[in-house]
């Protein structure tokens, strides 16, 4: 919305309009996104008042041609707009809107004959005049903002039309706005857990390791204990013993299965004080077979008393186990019993950084500069998003990610996220 | 004796007593190389050696077995299946590789069998 515009198409109120088209405009491209409810019902509320209107409604056409009602406002004693969608209630005005074509009703006798619905509705409801104007964002109409005359009728000039107008591009843009950030948050969390479980699968050979150890000493005690109950033998310590490390042994089983679980449910972020430290715990923990198989020297150092941070517990442990996978595909090349990955935690001023280093083939320049870029891989399995989905899940988390090449061999992968301010973590447990 | 050669406290500590609650004295050694610096005598024994242990694999100490020129009947036993492993393991004279779980009656069958001098892996190639 230019000023030019509005000098020349708004005499409706001069200057005066001009300027609180200016504050509604800035008001929105300010809010965040969650709070553009209320700042669209003030809206509705201010525009009812500066045009002395009756009642002024915003409603959304749908992509698939519907017309919803988004928002409204009237004084008391006004009757509210009819809730939901315009399609089924007013057929002839949700067609007109959808068309993309102007509702401008001074009297009920200005609607056409087939309006018949619409006619009963303003009789009923004891509307006197209407204006609606549907609004394109992207050449097609995305919504529409109207108002109602109750208590007198009114004529709508051209320059309030265009005035009204001003205001609908306003909360239109504002609207789509929400829209696109909407989708881009699902399409984000849809990825997100995409690469999640092509990381489980990728890890599909070091869960069943580490659930089939429990499961192997499961199996043995309990035939240990069976037989040692035939024997008669009085063995009741012995079984009790068994059956003591059965329970704890079946509990282990089970937190692999729910951390690999938790990893592989759909979901979107959800911010809570967590421990960095108890996330490496758990990462090693998950890549205990990993580190066996790949014939891995892996080593946790945690800085004692970290700050916690807010975070997403499961989305941080995701980018720790992918940090983790990608450090130990590094040391491919190095031989088996020299491969090393190391997991350090410590504080830097307000922040709690996480260091994941490898001594592996390191990094070019060229592979430096891109290796954040969504689909750069360089792998001959890789999708190239692993990292790129990081960084979006540090973003999310106002933190960043960083790689650096090591001064001897290999690369280190920061981890930086604010501590969080309060309360520290309570004394975490060793390493 | 049965020698049980593995990381993980709980499958050692099960595996030992399931031995001794069969009759047979067992013992364990968390590490490969804990089994080297011991090295117990091979008569009447038998070793049962996880293939994935940290620092030397179950598969170097049974290779290390055979460069010291020693018989020892050796049962390995993995978390996962892997076709490569089985070969390299049966290749190299194992009685046989025991997928983790399994059950008494086919660990003891093996167990049996190097008890039994069968010599190790002549049957298996």
């Amino acid at each position: 919305v230019t000023s030019r515009t509005l000098s020349r198409q708004t005499p409706l109120a001069g200057d005066s309009y001009a300027a609180f088209l200016a504050e509604l405009s800035a008001r929105f491209v300010n809010t965040r996104i969650e709070l553009l409810d209320e700042v669209i019902r003030d809206a509705l509320r201010r525009i009812v008042e500066f045009l002395d209107v009756d009642r002024c409604s915003l409603t959304r056409i749908t992509s698939s041609r519907e017309v919803v009602l988004v928002s409204a406002y009237s004084p008391p004693g006004v009757p509210p707009p009819p809730p939901g969608n315009a399609c089924a209630q007013l057929p002839w005005y949700a067609n007109e809107l959808v068309h993309g074509r102007i509702v401008n009703l001074t009297h009920p006798s200005d609607l056409p004959p087939q309006a018949s619905d619409e006619q009963a509705y303003m009789q009923d409801s004891g509307m006197r005049s209407h204006l609606a104007i549907p609004i394109n964002v992207g050449g097609m109409p995305t919504c529409a903002l109207s108002v109602a005359m109750f208590r007198r009728a009114m004529t709508f000039t051209p320059e309030f039309i265009v005035s009204l107008r001003l205001v609908g591009e306003v909360v239109a843009n504002a609207l789509a706005r929400r829209e696109s950030e909407g989708r881009l948050r699902r399409m984000e969390a849809e990825l997100s857990h995409l690469t999640r479980v092509a990381t489980v699968g990728q890890l599909a050979a070091s869960i069943a390791h580490e659930i089939n150890q429990p499961l192997c000493a499961i199996v043995s005690n309990a035939q240990a204990a069976l037989r040692l109950l035939t024997q008669g033998k009085s063995a009741a310590g012995e079984v009790r013993a068994a059956l003591r490390d059965i329970a704890a042994d079946s509990k282990r089983a089970g937190d692999i299965v729910s951390r690999s679980h938790r990893l592989l449910k759909p979901r979107e972020l959800s911010l809570q004080s967590v421990s960095v430290n108890d996330i490496v715990r758990d990462v090693m923990t998950l890549m205990h077979g990993e580190i066996l198989i790949r014939h891995l020297r892996a080593r946790a150092e945690l800085q004692d008393d970290l700050p916690a941070v807010d975070g997403d517990p499961v989305q941080l442990q995701q980018v720790m186990l992918n940090l983790f996978v990608n450090a130990a595909d590094a040391t491919a090349t190095v031989s088996p019993g020299d491969r090393e990955v190391t997991i350090r935690s410590e504080k830097v001023d307000d922040q709690v950084r996480v260091l994941v280093s490898d001594n592996g083939i390191g990094l070019t320049p060229d592979v430096a500069a891109r290796m954040f870029d969504p689909f750069f891989t360089t792998k001959s399995n890789g999708l190239g998003m692993g990292l790129a989905i990081n960084r979006t899940i540090m973003d999310a988390h106002g933190g960043h990610i960083w790689a650096s090449a090591n001064s001897g061999r290999g690369v280190t992968v920061t981890l930086s996220l604010p501590a969080r301010a309060p309360a520290r973590t309570p004394a975490s447990r060793k390493a | 004796m049965i020698y049980i050669v593995d990381d993980d406290d709980s499958v050692r500590a099960s595996l030992v007593r399931l031995m001794r609650s069969a009759g047979l004295p067992a013992s364990a050694f968390p590490t490969a190389e804990d089994f080297l610096r011991d090295m117990p005598p091979a008569d009447g024994a038998v070793a049962v050696i996880d293939v994935h242990l940290p620092g030397m694999s179950g598969l170097e100490l049974q290779r290390e077995l055979l460069r010291l020129g020693s018989n020892f009947p050796v049962v390995m036993m993995t978390a996962f299946e892997d076709s490569d492993v089985r070969r390299t393991a049966l290749n190299a004279g194992a009685l046989g590789l025991l997928i983790k779980p399994f059950g008494e009656t086919a660990l003891l069958e093996l167990v049996e069998r190097g008890l039994q001098g069968k010599p190790s892996g002549a049957e298996a190639k």
